[in-house]
């Protein structure tokens, strides 16, 4: 109360400027371990808060725009409705506070934007926020009763409801009807919480109790599991080769093999496969060996070695911010169910292709995830591990014998351009079915199930995997090749068929047995593959240059220049502007986020912390990334790769590019590494991305003693000063008594408490984290 | 082609499936066509096609119905998709609101790709999940009457309604069939559908 306000003006601020030696340190580290509590105040709003519109306004006010008011227009926002509270106890003592409250004065003075954070306004809001902090409270109450199990998650809203039940015996009385914000309201905090929501069920694994059990298929239904993995129903006639004869000859002839390979093996230093290797891939690599040969035929295997971080720096962003975690989990619920890898809902592998897919629709940012992408890297898990899958899908993706790429992007430009040659070819060697599918008025739109997955699940997996032994190693013209093949095999089929027949034909007869042995369709298909080759009809011509690229035009990966910390304020700045559904206990997330983060306050940790159980190096890098932004880790990300489109002519210029491109690689990773983080005692350490934004905090003031911390805002290079009680450890000896006193004389505002941090963010949103709470103005 | 008279007792008609990933396209489907529900075996198909015959009163109609991938990259296929189609089955999931939003940018597309050629029937799927209902069932039918579309609400999963839905949009397939036979005699619709079709491609170019 009597605690004088300091305004720094000018010269301090000079004076702060040229001190910036001092110690940075985490904000988190000196803030509290307590419940966060987070008020929104608006100031651009304008209008008095009158007591029915309070939800309102503090709903309205996380989208807000204009921020930076005018202290005197700020001051025309205090409230007027709350005068009686003004003089004396202005402050609602929040737990926090209360305990760590110090006998010394404490000062603040904050900038023009800051001022207009009245504790007057927080206080209203804060009396007026109690209504529904009881409420959320006998929910939770109830929920603990009901349930009481002590596992992680009701544990945090047990101390959540500690952290509630403090606050709210310190505000009794006011209570204000607000009426719940809508939770339309803000699209990027729903989408943070359902990505949330997916991802913690892959971390909790198939046995959690949340899966709906008809998530889960109905083993009962499946006695039958073949060699790949996949099982059938009782009863369902196996595929060709399975027969029992013809299963003893098969294993002989593939041990055999194994040997031949393994040797070969063991001369195939580097490059491509030799001409003899290539024979062998065409009658199939042994299906234990694919592990090694196919990373090693996409040139994943070395990308993989280069770029050791990427994957796992790549998957820690990717699930706190992948737009594309829903439909990924949509898909994952139907990819492979009969496969034995993938029946079991979220169990390992399903959590590896998540993982997978999550981080490379962050790395290939221009196709993100498209449907179909769930099959292939679903196959490539079948044989291969997380970073494995993850980079031989990149490379299938960018390589120059396959640009996937182009399949997938948006506009599906290379599945027009091979659509179109497709039905040349037809048309010159078989006008007979080319004729008859155009009668019938069959559309083509089967090609891109075919293409798409290499025609996954539109042949018989057997074939399907001997299709991707050779389309690995002789790349895209196998598209063509099999498509034509296909109707070349089955040309009296087809020419048979109308349009109903022929769809049902396409689609599922020759998915379920394709009529020729794998031997025999694979021996056709090199056959038809040689004969197009020298007609020079195997690939269509290269893509015009006004076409749509196949080849991603954009950067790689461009999250990996995001430090975690700027990930991490940016998801807390869209959970704090939902702070009034948090306090109303709409959301079970935000709870269980908050307590998380008060919980490793001592190490900063990230307000949405996941654990990592399935990924050892992702603890490392979590745990570096704790002391402010990545802690001084190279994280090493990829420039701009402008890539010429396949083969076309006008693209000739960045022929250095396209080569590496052509070796399977991208530019060295050397020349594009860079520190962005430095170390974290410089003051000007952390990049920021453009929309979030920390002030730096330099702190000589350990144990309590008060002394003055400073507060940069590195865009405008204000310095804002900041008196702290104390470190609001609660056990700091002397008996505290918080004073927030607020001199209210209409352009000042007083914050007395300790300051964990000051963010602000691009939508000129500052949000100030005290203790107790947190206040966005 | 297609082109009827009054007197005509079957038909041949092309429905296709379009609406939000996950909404139950697929399901509807196989229900409809194979009477099976499966809520999770079915991979994400591309595109689909499935064949019916139904009876509608007195006539036969022979259903081709093209299922569609729901996610909104696929979008940029639709045109291959619909081109040609009488009708439109717009699926959205009542538990989820933007499903229903989505149906609403469809019942533009369409009308602008494919006129008056096409029925509409718009399908609030998942009923058997009413207690999640976020889009109530006078909201959607007002919107659906304010475009001349059907509305129906179904369950894949319990099989409510959804040979109902299929028989409705037939029967007003029929009489749109009929109708538009008598008016214009002489005008190959598939032509004409062809052309609308073409513009509409374009016009996506530019966007």
């Amino acid at each position: 109360m009597n605690v004088p306000m300091i305004s720094l003006d000018a010269t301090d601020t000079d004076e702060d400027e040229n001190n910036p030696k001092t110690t940075t340190t985490n904000f988190r580290r000196n803030g509290s371990v307590r419940k966060v509590r987070e008020i929104q105040i608006d100031v651009s709003i304008g209008e008095p808060p009158s007591s029915g519109s309070l939800g309102a306004v503090i709903s309205r006010f996380g989208r807000s725009q204009s921020l930076r008011r005018p202290p005197t227009a700020a001051a025309t926002t205090a409230p007027k409705n709350n005068g009686k509270n003004d003089e004396n106890l202005p402050t609602p003592q929040s737990p926090g506070s209360t305990r760590s409250a110090s006998p010394s004065p404490s000062f603040i003075d904050i900038s023009p934007m800051l001022r207009t954070a009245s504790l007057r306004v927080k206080n209203q809001l804060a009396s007026r926020l109690s209504e529904p902090l009881k409420k959320a409270e006998n929910r939770i109450s109830r929920l603990l009763a009901t349930e009481p199990d002590a596992d992680d998650e009701q544990f945090q809203h047990y101390s959540l409801v500690h952290g509630l039940r403090g606050f709210n015996n310190n505000n009794q009385g006011e209570a204000e009807d607000a009426d719940s914000s809508s939770d339309e309201d803000d699209p990027e905090y729903l989408e943070l919480m359902e990505r949330d929501s997916i991802i913690n069920r892959y971390e909790k694994g198939p046995d959690a109790a949340d899966v709906d059990a008809w998530e889960n298929p109905n083993f009962e239904l499946y006695t039958n599991l073949d060699r790949f993995g996949f099982v059938h129903k009782k009863g369902e006639k196996a595929t060709a080769d399975e027969r029992t004869d013809l299963q003893k000859r098969r294993i002989i002839k593939e041990l055999s093999r194994e040997k031949k390979w393994l040797k070969m093996i063991e001369v195939w230093k580097s490059g491509g496969p030799s001409k003899k290797m290539e024979d062998r891939i065409w009658k199939g690599i042994p299906e234990k060996l694919r592990i090694v040969i196919w990373p090693r035929l996409l040139g994943a295997e070395r990308l993989k070695h280069e770029r050791r971080d990427v994957y796992a720096e790549l998957l820690l962003r990717a699930r706190l911010v992948s737009k594309d975690i829903k439909q990924i989990d949509l898909d994952i619920n139907r990819t492979y169910r009969d496969h034995l890898a993938f029946r079991k809902r979220y169990d390992v592998k399903q959590k590896s292709l998540l993982n997978v897919l999550a981080a490379y629709s962050m790395f290939n940012t221009e196709v993100g995830y498209c449907q179909g992408m769930s099959q292939i890297a679903a196959l490539f898990l079948m044989y291969l591990d997380e970073e494995d899958a993850f980079w031989s899908l990149h490379q299938l993706m960018v390589s120059p014998k396959h640009t996937m790429h182009g399949f997938f992007v948006p506009g599906f430009p290379k599945l027009q351009r091979y659509e179109e040659h497709f039905k040349r070819v037809l048309k010159k060697y078989k006008p007979r079915v080319y004729k008859h599918l155009e009668k019938q008025d069959i559309p083509y739109i089967y090609l891109t199930k075919w293409w798409f997955g290499c025609f996954l699940d539109r042949v018989p997996f057997s074939l399907a995997l001997r299709l991707w032994d050779v389309f690995l190693v002789e790349g895209d013209c196998i598209l063509i090749a099999m498509a034509y093949n296909i109707m070349k095999m089955h040309e009296k089929n087809v020419r048979k068929h109308n349009m109903e027949s022929f769809m049902e034909f396409i689609q599922n007869d020759i998915a379920i047995d394709f009529g020729y042995s794998d031997d025999e369709v694979m021996h056709s298909l090199r056959e038809t593959l040689s004969k197009l080759k020298s007609d020079r009809q195997h690939v269509p011509p290269p893509p015009r240059p006004e076409d749509l690229s196949e080849v991603p035009t954009k950067a790689l990966g461009p999250i990996l220049q995001k430090p975690m910390a700027s990930i991490r304020d940016e998801i807390h700045e869209i959970q704090s502007r939902r702070s009034r559904a948090n306090s109303t206990g709409r959301s079970p997330y935000p709870k269980r986020k908050e307590s998380a983060r008060g919980a490793g306050a001592p190490k900063g940790p990230p307000p949405v912390q996941h654990k990592w159980n399935g990924n050892a190096s992702q603890d490392s890098i979590l745990g570096n990334g704790g002391g402010g932004g990545a802690g001084g880790r190279e994280v090493p990300f990829e420039i701009p790769t402008r890539r010429a489109p396949n083969g076309s002519p006008a693209a000739a210029a960045p022929t250095d590019a396209y080569n590496n491109s052509k070796n399977g690689a991208l530019p060295p990773s050397g020349s594009s590494k860079r520190d962005f983080v430095q170390s974290s005692n410089t003051p000007t350490t952390t990049t920021h991305s453009s929309s979030s934004h920390r002030y730096q905090h330099s702190n000589s003031s350990r144990g309590g003693t008060p002394l003055a911390q400073r507060l940069r805002d590195e865009r405008s290079g204000q310095v804002v000063l900041l008196s702290r009680a104390s470190d609001s450890e609660p056990d700091v000896g002397s008996p505290m008594t918080n004073t927030r006193d607020s001199d209210w004389n209409g352009s000042a505002a007083h914050i007395s408490t300790a300051t964990s941090r000051i963010t602000h963010s691009g939508n000129h949103i500052t949000r100030i984290d005290l203790d107790g709470d947190v206040s966005v103005i | 082609m297609l082109e009827t008279n009054v007197d005509q007792k079957s038909f041949k008609f092309k429905i296709v499936l379009l609406g939000e990933g996950c909404v139950g396209k697929s399901s509807l489907v196989l229900r409809f066509v194979e009477n099976k529900f499966s809520c999770k075996h079915l991979s994400t198909i591309q595109a689909s096609f499935q064949n019916k015959t139904v009876n509608v009163e007195d006539c036969q109609a022979d259903l081709h119905i093209w299922d569609t991938a729901g996610q909104e990259k696929y979008h940029a296929l639709g045109p291959i998709y619909y081109r040609g189609s009488n009708g439109v089955l717009l699926v959205f999931d009542i538990t989820d609101r933007k499903s229903f939003e989505k149906v609403k940018n469809w019942v533009l597309e369409i009308k602008t790709c494919l006129g008056n050629t096409a029925e509409i029937l718009i399908v609030g799927n998942k009923i058997d999940l009413e207690e999640e209902r976020q889009v109530t069932r006078q909201d959607a039918e007002a919107y659906a009457e304010s475009e001349g579309a059907l509305y129906m609400e179904t369950s894949a999963q319990d099989n409510v309604g959804i040979s109902d839905a299929f028989e409705s949009l037939t029967a007003k397939m029929i009489e749109h069939s009929r109708t538009r036979s008598t008016e214009p005699p002489s005008t190959n619709r598939s032509i004409r559908l062809i052309d609308n079709d073409e513009a509409e491609r374009s016009k996506k170019c530019c966007r």
